[in-house]
């Protein structure tokens, strides 16, 4: 098992060692001149060469590298060339924000272990034909279209029929700032009322997925040998389904949720810039755009030692929970 | 939603025009009385005013301030020697601030300013301010390892170098000198008339460099220190910017109303319409107004009744289509440029594209730079003419046309596409990046029209050509490559004359050899829609620069 | 989100790989028609069958009348017609534009019309040179093994542990905005998924008889794996493929919709979304609706589809 630990780790850091390359290796491709963006608007051959001079763009690209990785020796991730702050902190401000919606979209995706089994318990009934049908729909649906609809109907379309309907009541209620008046609606980007659209958007997709998976893992386990040999044993219907069923057909769709809180814990770009909601992937995304060398580095590799430290850790988790798993490839 | 039967639309549509007209009049009325009378109320203090940030700001300190949010915190947390106020005629003028007077000498290179006494820096740094405070202030912000993205203000300054920045960092900007506590020289490198309206930009406002250099540049950045009404209480980057009202502010007439300002940050691609949503909530006071709602929000019962206030405040700004005067097909060919002026179709981009809130450009001044010409256009949409042109050319190739990305950019790209097509050019379409964007613009050789624009650093004319057009500046300023001898020769001479009607004369007759020439089709000059919750708030004005003096604003 | 919904699609294909279908000896020709035979009883397969070849037809219809320079559409779709737009607002569903116009007039069934070849095209090159990639570097590193194994998968599992969609956009970057662009970006970040399937394929298969069979008889290398090995083992690959393509519609959807996408005037389903979201406020349903709905029909097509066939490939769910 140790052994096994030790070469995932050494796995792990060549991964991270790549993904930072990669990242390196992109940003130099990508045209666009950071320093000219900091130029503003009389950018001057010579005022460009001075502030790329002073940011450290000229020197070549292994010269850079190697000093991140230097810096990164002493966690340090530099500083952001837009902004003018330490990346650490700038990852420190948005990490919060990126793990509440991480956090809540996993939770709202468990919805689906249930209704999964449910659908498998109850296969080609009228029941599990609509939570199937629906949820290879809903699967399909991208983030960023459910986002706008959801976006347009809860805080846009709902909002105006409720003015309509009870238009007193509406505006006669104090105008402070941050107030919920539903929780729906957000007041400022802190507050929980602000979570629950975005962590819906990203959760009820999830949700889908995961129903599906549930669903095809119990439906193995059910026609599986040990089952039939529970069966056989007289056991009752509900023990010989909750008990040895359920319990090792949830491990498969636990691995899933797992890696996707790793996933989510990056940023989600699509869903933050949707819903303009600040956060690692918008973080990231912004970064892109500003030619934010720094910025991109460290939050690429941010995410992805989220990713891949997550993934690990599923990893063991499922070699401890079943054994039938082999430590090997 | 809004499925009105189309008569009834119409309808809605003129009383709503209506509605907003008397608004127009009655800003007008009252604008010309000094402080807010009429239905506004009279001001009084304390409360929140919560006004919306469109994007997280670089930066809020005048070093590195420079997109318009930024700036809008910095004006009101720093004060310069003089600020912008807006004159009975619409135009932005600059009137003393911490100045209390200035004498210009009389070949318009040194200019004397005498300080006010008693003007106090904010908590924790609480001093008065110096001339030796400006000294300061302006060397580091032209110190050329400070990478400040603004300093070409301060370009025309003894001891800097075009780029604003200073030419030997050992010497420093030796054009400004502190003759005593209170009166301050500026030595100039060549004549330039219009150095004191440059001065009421954030880049040339006073900080307190000794405790800049105390606290560190880190520090500094996130909560800044200036002399204004409202000093930064805390910046949590892309989330809000609280500013409180400053407890030792110097100057009783400006002192502000509310006691706090809160402005959360609305970012990402679609920020304006959860920021528009937000303000339909009350939680903000002000908003800007997404793309495809202008219409529709002149007509909302909110608006209708008094409750908001909602308003195209013109701003200095121009949008035009650039053509590469490098490019071989387009830089030769002056007919095929009219021809692209003439058919660029303007009115649609105005009407369908931003809903009637921009307005067609009949050059490259805007309304609202004090010595603006009304009554020229030399290039009204006219596809008679347009088309006449091209069938004098025989053949017109293929040109393309590029855009940064953005939707409303990418929408009136596809208008005038079909404008051009209209009359037999042919035009193909491509989107780049901003980043990339500029860099392949600045190297001029693959790009032959594209959208540019120009936003004012200073209300003035010479904003408008001088660092556009000029020929050693066109590469940079207007990406057009653009050279005329006659051109260069007005605008240097417009720069040393010292009375303004005839300046004035010099830089409009500058305007219209450019124009003759079409290195621009201009499109449109920008306005400002923004909504104000009026019901909540008073003494809302945006000005022509886009600036709002909150210190003006009071919760009702 | 780290790995756009596509993605997902595609990457826990690979998971799901290890504890299914254990590619079976058997012939092809009887794999094939017992697939079809249950393939044939899902009906959510069929439907997304039906919904697949509509989509095939439709794009590959347009794809040829585009090259023939014809319009098939009942409008240009590119034609700008402010009559039809007074207030930059388009103009409902009528009879003679059954979606109604959008915010310079133009008919937006006309559009939706050939949008389909947008995401025709890429859904299918973006899968074939993500297939082709892999084809080439999969076999090779399961059959090989030791340091180039090491070195592909080690590759492979930094292109899975990148987010995917910041790689797409950074891809898109270097690139710039564009049609093709946009298929070679999804294409090359999409190998590994194939790559690792292939491998994990090869490494069940290489031990089997006939493999060692056709190694004594002095089979090379290359004909070992391409006549026996990759013949057996496709059955996933074409699983993972189903799905790629509904990921690959999805991601240009998305990256039309951040603006680097499709170039203007042309439309896709992604970019309409993109451009006619803000009418949607204004009560300008139509604009949003109709390419939303094809978007979401066409991609639930793929994936009903690929998960029947799996469903129907996998030899545990024999009855």
């Amino acid at each position: 098992m140790l052994a096994y630990i030790v070469r995932r780790l050494f796995q792990l850091i060549i991964v991270l060692v790549g993904v930072t390359i990669i990242t390196f290796i992109i940003m130099f491709a990508v045209p666009g001149n950071p320093a000219r963006l900091l130029a503003g608007k009389d950018a001057t051959p010579a005022k460009i060469a001075l502030i790329s001079h002073n940011l450290g763009l000229d020197r070549p690209l292994y010269v850079q590298y190697y000093k991140f990785v230097v810096r990164l020796l002493h966690g340090d991730l530099g500083q952001s060339y837009a902004v003018r702050q330490p990346v650490m902190q700038m990852i420190k401000q948005n990490v919060g924000n990126t793990a509440q919606l991480a956090v809540a979209a996993v939770l709202i995706e468990m919805l689906g272990i249930p209704l999964g089994v449910y659908s498998a318990l109850r296969q080609y009934s009228f029941w599990d034909t609509a939570l199937t049908t629906s949820a290879l729909v809903i699967w399909g649906i991208p983030v960023f279209v459910l986002g706008v609809f959801l976006e347009q109907f809860f805080w846009v379309t709902l909002p105006h029929w409720v003015n309509s309907w009870f238009g007193t009541m509406w505006t006669g209620l104090p105008q402070t700032p941050g107030r919920n008046v539903w929780l729906i609606f957000p007041g400022s980007w802190t507050s929980v009322g602000a979570l629950v659209l975005p962590a819906f958007t990203l959760g009820i997709l999830e949700v889908a997925y995961i129903s599906y998976m549930q669903r095809a893992a119990m439906l193995e386990v059910i026609r599986s040998d040990y089952i039939r040999t529970a069966r056989a044993k007289g056991l009752s219907e509900r023990k010989v389904v909750l008990k040895h069923g359920l319990k090792n057909a949830i491990i498969p769709v636990m691995t899933i949720a797992g890696i996707d809180l790793g996933a989510l814990m990056g940023g989600a770009i699509v869903t933050e810039t949707v819903f303009n909601r600040p956060g690692l992937g918008l973080m990231i995304y912004n970064a892109i755009g500003a030619r934010d060398l720094p910025v991109v580095s460290g939050g690429v590799l941010f995410a992805t030692l989220v990713y891949v430290v997550a993934n690990l850790i599923v990893d063991i988790a499922y070699a401890y929970v079943d054994p039938r798993i082999r430590l090997g490839e | 939603m809004n499925n009105l039967n189309p008569r009834w639309r119409g309808l809605f549509v003129v009383v709503a025009v209506l509605v907003c007209a008397g608004f127009l009049l009655g800003a007008c009325g009252s604008k010309s009385t000094s402080t807010k009378a009429g239905n506004e109320g009279t001001p009084k203090p304390g409360g929140v005013y919560n006004y919306a940030l469109g994007a997280n700001p670089v930066a809020i300190e005048p070093q590195q301030a420079l997109e318009s949010e930024g700036i809008q915190v910095a004006h009101q947390v720093f004060q310069g020697l003089m600020r912008y106020e807006l004159q009975p005629d619409g135009g932005m003028k600059a009137v003393p601030c911490i100045a209390e007077s200035v004498d210009t000498s009389p070949d318009l290179t040194t200019f004397t300013f005498h300080l006010k006494h008693g003007v106090m820096f904010q908590p924790p740094v609480n001093r008065e301010v110096t001339a030796q405070d400006f000294v300061d202030s302006w060397n580091r912000v032209t110190d050329p390892n400070a990478n400040s993205p603004v300093s070409y203000i301060l370009a025309p300054i003894q001891g800097a170098n075009d780029g604003g920045y200073q030419a030997d960092p050992a010497k420093g900007l030796t054009g400004v000198k502190a003759l005593d506590k209170y009166t301050l020289q500026v030595k100039l490198r060549y004549p330039f008339a219009e150095f004191v309206q440059t001065l009421g930009h954030t880049v040339a406002a006073v900080t307190p460099v000794d405790y800049i250099k105390k606290i560190g540049e880190k520090a500094w950045a996130l909560k800044p220190v200036g002399t204004g009404p409202y000093m930064v209480e805390k910046w949590v980057p892309n989330q809000y910017i609280d500013l409180v009202k400053n407890p030792t502010y110097w100057d009783k007439n400006t002192a502000g109303y509310v006691d706090k300002i809160h402005m959360p940050i609305f970012t990402g691609a679609e920020s304006t319409q959860t920021m528009f949503l937000e303000f339909e909530k009350g939680v903000l006071d002000y908003s800007d107004v997404p793309p495809g709602l202008v219409r529709k929000t002149l007509g909302m019962p909110q608006v209708t009744s008094g409750k908001w206030t909602a308003k195209m405040y013109p701003a200095l700004a121009v949008n035009w289509v650039g053509m590469n005067m490098k490019d071989p097909v387009l830089g030769k060919n002056l007919a095929l440029r009219q021809a692209i002026c003439y058919s660029t179709d303007q009115a649609s981009v105005c009407n369908i594209i931003s809903e009637g809130v921009d307005v067609p450009a009949t050059g490259i001044i805007p309304v609202g730079v004090p010595g603006y010409r009304p009554g020229q256009d030399p290039y009204p949409f006219d596809t008679q003419k347009a088309k006449d042109l091209v069938a004098g050319m025989g053949s017109v190739p293929t040109l393309n046309y590029w855009f940064n990305t953005d939707p409303q950019g990418e929408k009136n790209a596809e208008v005038l596409q079909a404008g051009w097509k209209a009359v037999g050019i042919n035009v193909k379409l491509s989107n780049y990046e901003w980043a990339t964007y500029l860099d392949k613009l600045s190297k001029g050789d693959q790009d032959q029209m594209f959208r540019m624009g120009w936003i004012a650093d200073y209300p003035s004319m010479d904003n408008f050509t001088y660092p556009l057009f000029q020929s050693a500046n066109s590469r940079v300023g207007s990406y057009t490559f653009y050279s005329n001898k006659n051109v260069d020769q007005l605008l240097q001479t417009a720069r040393g004359t010292a009375d303004d009607t005839q300046r004035h004369d010099l830089y409009a007759q500058a305007e219209k050899l450019i124009l003759a020439d079409a290195p621009v089709a201009p499109v449109f000059f920008y306005r400002d829609f923004r909504v104000s919750n009026t019901q909540r708030v008073g003494g809302y004005y945006h000005d022509p620069m886009g600036f709002t003096d909150m210190w003006k604003v009071w919760v009702k | 989100m780290a790995r756009s919904k596509g993605d997902k699609i595609v990457a826990d294909e690979a998971t799901a790989s290890d504890s299914q279908a254990r590619a079976s000896g058997e012939k092809a020709l009887g794999l094939w028609g017992d697939t079809w035979r249950r393939l044939r009883r899902n009906k959510l397969a069929v439907v997304g069958m039906c919904i697949i070849s509509v989509f095939l037809v439709v794009g590959m219809a347009t794809e040829i009348a585009n090259i023939a320079g014809v319009n098939l559409a009942p409008y240009d779709p590119n034609q700008v017609d402010y009559k039809l737009s007074p207030t930059g607002l388009g103009s409902p569903p009528s009879l003679t534009h059954p979606f109604g116009t959008d915010y310079i007039g133009r008919d937006i069934f006309s559009r939706c019309l050939v949008a389909t070849r947008i995401s025709l095209i890429v859904g299918v090159i973006a899968v074939a040179i993500a297939v082709t990639m892999g084809l080439a570097l999969g076999p090779v590193s399961g059959f090989y093994g030791g340091a180039i194994d090491a070195a592909i998968m080690r590759l492979a599992d930094v292109f899975f542990a990148y987010p995917y969609i910041l790689f797409v956009l950074l891809i898109m970057t270097i690139l710039g905005p564009g049609f093709v662009n946009v298929f070679l970006a999804i294409g090359i970040l999409s190998w590994a998924t194939y790559a690792r399937l292939v491998r994990g394929q090869i490494l069940s298969i290489k031990t089997m008889e006939y493999v060692e069979a056709a190694r004594a008889q002095g089979a090379s290398d290359l004909r070992i794996i391409f006549r026996h090995v990759l013949p057996n083992s496709m059955a996933p690959i074409y699983v993972s493929m189903a799905m790629g393509v509904g990921g690959a519609i999805v991601t240009e959807a998305t990256l039309s919709y951040l603006g680097i996408g499709i170039q203007p005037p042309n439309a896709s389903w992604g970019k309409m979304i993109a451009d006619y979201v803000t009418y949607f406020q204004a009560g300008r349903w139509w604009m949003l609706t109709f390419p939303s709905i094809l978007l979401v029909v066409t991609v639930f097509g793929f994936i009903s589809f690929g998960n029947g066939l799996r469903d129907a490939t996998d030899p545990k769910l024999k009855e």
